[in-house]
């Protein structure tokens, strides 16, 4: 599999291509695992032939390593989702821990007719969530992170990879100005890739409701997306293809 | 299918940008797009913040790489670790304590509970259950010395509902000119409130010929409806009784008041 994070310039090659990768390490059902893992949690951890309920059910019977091992196949998307919900590394990395520290409490009480990455996914959104509620203003702090790292980035990577951080900018941005429940859902559509039937037990709502708050967080999102342009570099979103539709629409309007 | 309006097409167009429309209806709504400039001004712009967002997940955070997911796996593994050699609540010194503290704060809920359930004077042989309500008239204000205009709940005061305490009907925030105020005996707070829940019921005299309370209520009743300068009713004061008028059995409120009011 493909793992886009680990490639340290794989962002730089721009959108659609480069998420559809990150999607679908997120969305696979043999994920990427950590490095350096010992080796019988490594071989639980990859054998697909076991089951996340099975582990599940070893880890109950006290053994150690099948619960190591759904901490790696579950512990960057834990952390991806906490960071993208929460836009801070550290404050991602105690989510994703704490997520699974809660998991293992409640390990007694899992419901088996359902999907365990439903459960601990919650379990991560809610302690996401409840994280962001308490600092709502989580990303300040790290756009001025990233200042310094824009002026070496020009430096070694080229006008691309600099577009590219300036438009993250504005998108967390916008995400900071949105309100959490649009949030939550959009990280989980539009980031992760997960279906609005998929989110709904995520987010413990209906899924009329998860696509009723994904339609107006797109349309949120565009608002403030566009609000943010404007008043921020003044020239639109970075890259991508979405600069000839643009310019297609420039054109049409005066023809018209 | 007829050319959709710019609505039809606008609903959709979150959908249509997230390549989640049904494969007819992205057709429809991509036809509409090739003719309509307002509503293909919409879609490019929910297209181009969509896909900033999109790219967010190939975002590389800083400090976020291999070697920072071997460190959180095993920080991870070791917390668990942790707390699966902690003690399960309930055994051991570690679980006596806090069960030792549940045993507290029970009974301290529970001697507050009693407090404050003794705080409050039941009533007792004379109930204030069996009392009536005091009733004045507002129609008086109206020139209608029968009271009639106004029979409805909101005309009778309702001396056990606290200190001052009256009821008005819902939006009538002005005092009337004739408002009764009674003070009820004190202690009868909490029963109070109850009893005043329960004469939601309690609508007023259907009874023209209703004339105050059966009972002489040994309770001091209220004087100011027979105070007030504004109430004509001669038979306005609660002592006014009606002649031949059932006793209503004790312990019944609102029999006795649904009685009253027949």
């Amino acid at each position: 599999m493909r793992m886009v994070l680990s490639m340290p310039n794989s962002f730089a090659n721009s959108a659609p291509a480069g998420s559809a990768g990150r999607l679908r390490s997120l969305r696979d059902n043999a994920p990427e695992l950590p490095s350096g893992l010992p080796r019988e949690v490594a071989t639980l951890a990859a054998a697909s032939e076991i089951s996340d309920a099975e582990l599940v059910r070893r880890a109950l019977a006290g053994q150690d390593d099948p619960f190591a091992a759904l901490v790696a196949r579950y512990q960057k998307r834990a952390f991806w989702i906490a960071y993208h919900v929460l836009g801070r590394v550290e404050d991602a990395r105690d989510v994703a821990q704490e997520a699974f520290v809660r998991l293992f409490r409640s390990l007694d009480r899992y419901d088996w007719s359902r999907s365990f990455y439903t459960w601990f996914y919650r379990i991560v959104m809610n302690l996401a969530i409840d994280s962001l509620r308490k600092r709502k203003s989580a990303r300040g702090r790290d756009l001025e992170d990233h200042l310094p790292m824009l002026v070496d980035e020009r430096e070694h990577d080229g006008p691309t990879r600099l577009e590219a951080r300036e438009r993250d900018g504005l998108v967390w941005q916008v995400l900071d100005r949105l309100d959490t429940k649009f949030r939550a859902v959009l990280v989980l559509r539009d980031i992760h890739g997960l279906s609005c039937r998929e989110i709904a037990p995520i987010l413990k709502v209906t899924h009329a409701t998860a696509r009723w708050r994904l339609h107006r967080g797109r349309i949120h999102f565009r608002e403030l997306w566009e609000r943010v342009v404007e008043r921020g570099d003044g020239r639109g979103p970075a890259g991508g293809d979405s600069e000839p539709e643009a310019a297609d629409l420039e054109n049409a309007e005066e023809q018209a | 299918m007829t050319s959709p309006s710019c609505d039809w097409v606008g609903e959709r167009l979150t959908w249509f940008v997230g390549g989640e429309l049904g494969r007819d209806e992205a057709h429809v709504v991509a036809d509409h797009l090739a003719r309509c400039l307002p509503c293909r001004r919409e879609a490019a712009g929910l297209q181009q913040a969509r896909k900033a967002l999109v790219a967010l997940a190939d975002e590389s955070a800083p400090g976020v790489d291999e070697a920072m997911f071997a460190q959180l796996h095993e920080d991870t593994v070791a917390a668990v670790e942790r707390v699966a050699s902690e003690p399960r609540q309930g055994l051991g010194w570690g679980g006596q304590l806090p069960m030792a503290a549940r045993v507290l704060w029970a009974a301290a809920a529970g001697l507050l509970f009693w407090l404050g359930w003794w705080s409050v004077s039941e009533p007792t042989s004379n109930s204030l259950l069996d009392r009536d309500p005091i009733p004045f008239a507002t129609g008086a204000a109206d020139g209608d010395p029968s009271g009639e205009s106004g029979s409805s709940r909101g005309d009778r005061a309702v001396p056990w509902a606290g200190p001052r305490a009256t009821m008005r009907p819902l939006g009538q925030t002005e005092r009337w000119s004739n408002e009764l105020e009674v003070e009820a005996p004190a202690g009868s707070g909490m029963m109070g409130r109850w009893q005043l829940r329960s004469l939601e019921r309690f609508d007023g005299p259907g009874d023209p010929g209703f004339e105050g309370p059966a009972t002489g209520a040994p309770v001091d009743p209220p004087e100011s409806s027979a105070e007030s300068p504004s109430d004509p009713r001669p038979g306005a004061k609660p002592e006014s009784k009606s002649e031949g008028e059932p006793e209503a059995a004790p312990g019944d409120a609102s029999g006795r008041a649904l009685g009253r009011r027949k």
